[in-house]
């Protein structure tokens, strides 16, 4: 369960947000400029907010005396431009998060491997960002933020980069993956076919604050 | 102001900056360039308003010392006047053929000790300069006072007072080996150094910033400076000119003015 | 038509840089060079040379990178005073810096006795001589450091933090890969300006052999004292040295 009670004085509104997500996907849509990419930067520690406290899974990662700066809060990311390493492999991208934990090099590579191959980018390991296509970068991206088993995901409207005809066969895909997962997921979109897609609960925002927040 | 005008404005500006300045009462064809010994500094500056307005020839001087400038009149710099401040260089300019008039001496000049103001090392004489601890700059062994320095303290060697190898305890004080005289007295007026050698004319402009000790009598010898026109002078008539007002009881004054002795 | 003046305009160039450089490789005496080579002022100045650019190099990256980096990415009340601060070094000519570092450090110095009274002289030592290089070299590293750190995604900085890594492992495996380009363009620059530093070193430093005479014043005192075939060696020396230090980085950013 993700908890969430921050505000944020931002430059044209105050963003003030309080909701809990459970298990499962959620879908975050509104207007370019809402705040949602800003609710996704806060969970992250992206973000500081004014004040307000985050919490997942029973740990406070945001209250008003402690704040666990990003790199602690096990939660995975994946960019609306995938931000994947240009000078890193494939493989060295997936497996990234492993470094970061100190995996030792023979679990970090088993892992990786079966990622890749779940993923369906098996033959990718050796090939570097700027030589794939943006629906395989996408996969690599997921691959990455979900490489080490993260207690929460957040999706920054990872569709967009794609185009319209690779865009309905990757929503399935996707779809599918997220579906598997038992941590919760907030996905933001600006796309009603992915809101339908994705999940049952959306919450609208607009302003930075949730207007609706419902089927 | 509008564009056009800022760029006549500008194009104007520029014409008159490169118009090369005239000193006043001087034909502008006539010009000289003397390369002179960094101890000639100030009475040479002084010197040159007078010869201008005696001939009409403006002059252009270039200081350093004066092993740096036989070099460069080697490699074909041209300059009318050579005054330097040893017989050794003027000797290699000679060999060298870069002489066209025979070098006359046209003053001699003292060397003395000189230490910062308040002598923080206490040095009292010469011999202290062995001491151990004492921080020396001279002129490196090129440059004429920089020779003149240590064969001076080479006839020093065991005199009454004097170890035999005092020369060479001396040499092991020695911080830095400028590359003029002028270098040795500002590192010494800044306090850097704890003595130095240079000319008795340059104390003088140091004001109150330096003390000086004498060397022993019979040690440390005057210096010599012979003057002579370079052969590919581009201005030889003027160039000759020069070298007969310094020889001359009016150039001999701005000389004796400073402290220089007369040849 | 615009091909030719291109080809032509470079042409003449490269042979102006190159002519002077190869007639200082064709005075060479095989013999002289290796007589003038051998002798112990020589040789110290080359030990020095490379051993005081090293410490500089050092020095520069070491402090050099943390600055860069903040004058990227910080937001600091004065920054970009400390920008333009920085650069000065590099308008600066070297005698002029030479005196300043003279005024504050020497024996009667700005900070003169603050330093006596902690047992350290700074003129005439090669500390000097490290002192001077830093100054007049450091600005082009920290120039092209900042600019390289600039052109880092700083997104790709964030991901990195999400998934795990701090923001000194961040650095590392994320924003010096990235800049690096920049950053050993900035290494060569900075080098070479040491390597060939004279009057912030004459000034400061002093000139004696084994501490403070460096190449170039090595250089210039052979050539004042009319060795012209011992400058030449030394000079070339220096060269091969440059050429030297620009080629190991080339390989390195290759890798």
């Amino acid at each position: 369960m993700l908890r969430v009670a921050v505000d944020k004085q931002l430059r044209d509104f105050t963003f003030s947000v309080r909701v809990e997500v459970p298990d499962g996907v959620t879908a975050i849509v509104g207007a370019s400029g809402s705040g949602k990419t800003t609710l996704l930067r806060l969970i992250a520690g992206l973000l500081r907010p004014d004040s307000g406290t985050v919490e997942l899974t029973g740990r406070s990662l945001s209250n008003g005396r402690a704040f666990v700066p990003p790199f602690r809060r096990d939660i995975g990311f994946v960019f609306a431009d995938y931000a994947l390493f240009p000078h890193l492999s494939v493989a060295q991208n997936v497996g990234y998060g492993l470094r970061a934990r100190r995996y030792p090099a023979g679990a970090r590579r088993r892992r990786v491997r079966a990622l890749l191959e779940r993923f369906e980018i098996g033959s990718l390991g050796g090939e570097h960002p700027n030589e794939l296509s943006s629906g395989q970068r996408q996969r690599v991206a997921l691959a990455r933020a979900l490489a080490f088993e993260p207690k929460a995901l957040l999706l920054d409207e990872p569709l967009s980069a794609l185009d319209p005809q690779t865009r309905d066969r990757v929503r399935d895909e996707l779809r599918a993956i997220l579906a598997e997962l038992t941590i919760p997921t907030l996905l933001v979109t600006h796309d009603e076919a992915d809101r339908a897609a994705f999940s049952e609960r959306v919450l609208r925002l607009s302003a930075g604050r949730i207007v609706q927040d419902g089927p | 102001m509008n564009r056009f005008a800022c760029i006549r404005a500008l194009g104007a500006f520029l014409a008159l900056a490169t118009v090369p300045a005239a000193p006043a009462g001087a034909d502008p064809a006539s010009v000289i360039t003397v390369f002179a010994a960094a101890s000639l500094h100030e009475a040479f500056t002084a010197a040159g308003p007078a010869f201008t307005k005696a001939t009409g020839t403006a002059v252009t001087f270039s200081f350093a010392g004066s092993d740096s400038l036989e070099q460069q009149l080697a490699q074909g710099a041209p300059a009318d006047v050579f005054a330097s401040a040893n017989e050794l260089q003027m000797q290699k300019a000679v060999a060298a053929g870069i002489t066209g008039s025979d070098p006359k001496t046209f003053a001699r000049n003292r060397l003395v000790i000189v230490v910062p103001s308040g002598n923080p090392a206490k040095i009292a004489s010469a011999a202290d300069l062995a001491k151990s601890g004492v921080k020396v700059v001279f002129a490196a062994p090129t440059v004429p006072v920089g020779a003149y320095t240590r064969a001076g303290l080479k006839k020093l060697d065991g005199r009454p007072g004097y170890a035999a190898d005092f020369d060479a305890a001396v040499e092991k004080n020695v911080v830095s080996n400028e590359l003029d005289v002028k270098a040795v007295a500002t590192k010494i007026s800044l306090g850097e150094g704890d003595a130095g050698v240079v000319y008795a004319t340059d104390v003088a402009p140091l004001g109150t910033k330096v003390e000086t000790i004498d060397f022993p009598p019979d040690s440390v010898a005057e210096a010599t400076y012979p003057i002579a026109t370079v052969k590919t002078a581009p201005n030889p008539k003027g160039a000759q000119a020069f070298v007969d007002f310094i020889l001359s009881p009016a150039g001999q004054a701005f000389l004796k003015a400073r402290g220089f002795i007369s040849p | 038509m615009i091909r030719a003046a291109i080809a032509v305009a470079s042409a003449l160039l490269v042979a102006f840089i190159v002519l002077p450089l190869a007639g200082l490789v064709l005075h060479l005496e095989p013999r002289a060079f290796a007589a003038a080579l051998a002798t112990p002022s020589a040789r110290n100045a080359l030990r020095l040379s490379v051993v005081t650019t090293a410490l500089s190099l050092g020095l520069t990256v070491a402090f050099g990178t943390p600055l860069a980096y903040a004058l990227a990415r910080g937001r600091f009340p004065g920054r970009r005073v400390v920008d333009a601060v920085v650069d000065l070094p590099i308008v600066v000519p070297p005698a002029v810096a030479g005196l300043a570092l003279l005024l504050v450090f020497g024996r009667n110095g700005t900070l003169g006795p603050a330093l006596h009274a902690l047992g350290i002289t700074l003129s005439f030592s090669t500390a000097a001589v490290v002192m001077a290089q830093v100054f007049v070299a450091s600005p082009f590293y920290v120039r092209a450091a900042r600019g390289g750190f600039t052109t880092v995604d700083r997104t790709l900085e964030a991901a990195s933090e999400t998934l795990g890594m701090g923001p000194l492992r961040t650095f590392a495996y994320v924003t010096v890969p990235l800049a690096a380009p920049a950053l050993l363009g900035g290494l060569v620059l900075s080098w070479a300006r040491a390597l060939g530093e004279f009057g912030a070193t004459i000034m400061f430093a002093g000139n004696l052999t084994g501490i403070s005479q460096t190449l170039p014043l090595a250089v210039y005192l052979d050539l004042e004292s009319g060795d012209v075939a011992g400058a030449t060696a030394l000079a070339v020396t220096l060269v091969a040295l440059s050429l030297a230090i620009v080629i190991a980085v080339r390989a390195l950013a290759r890798d």
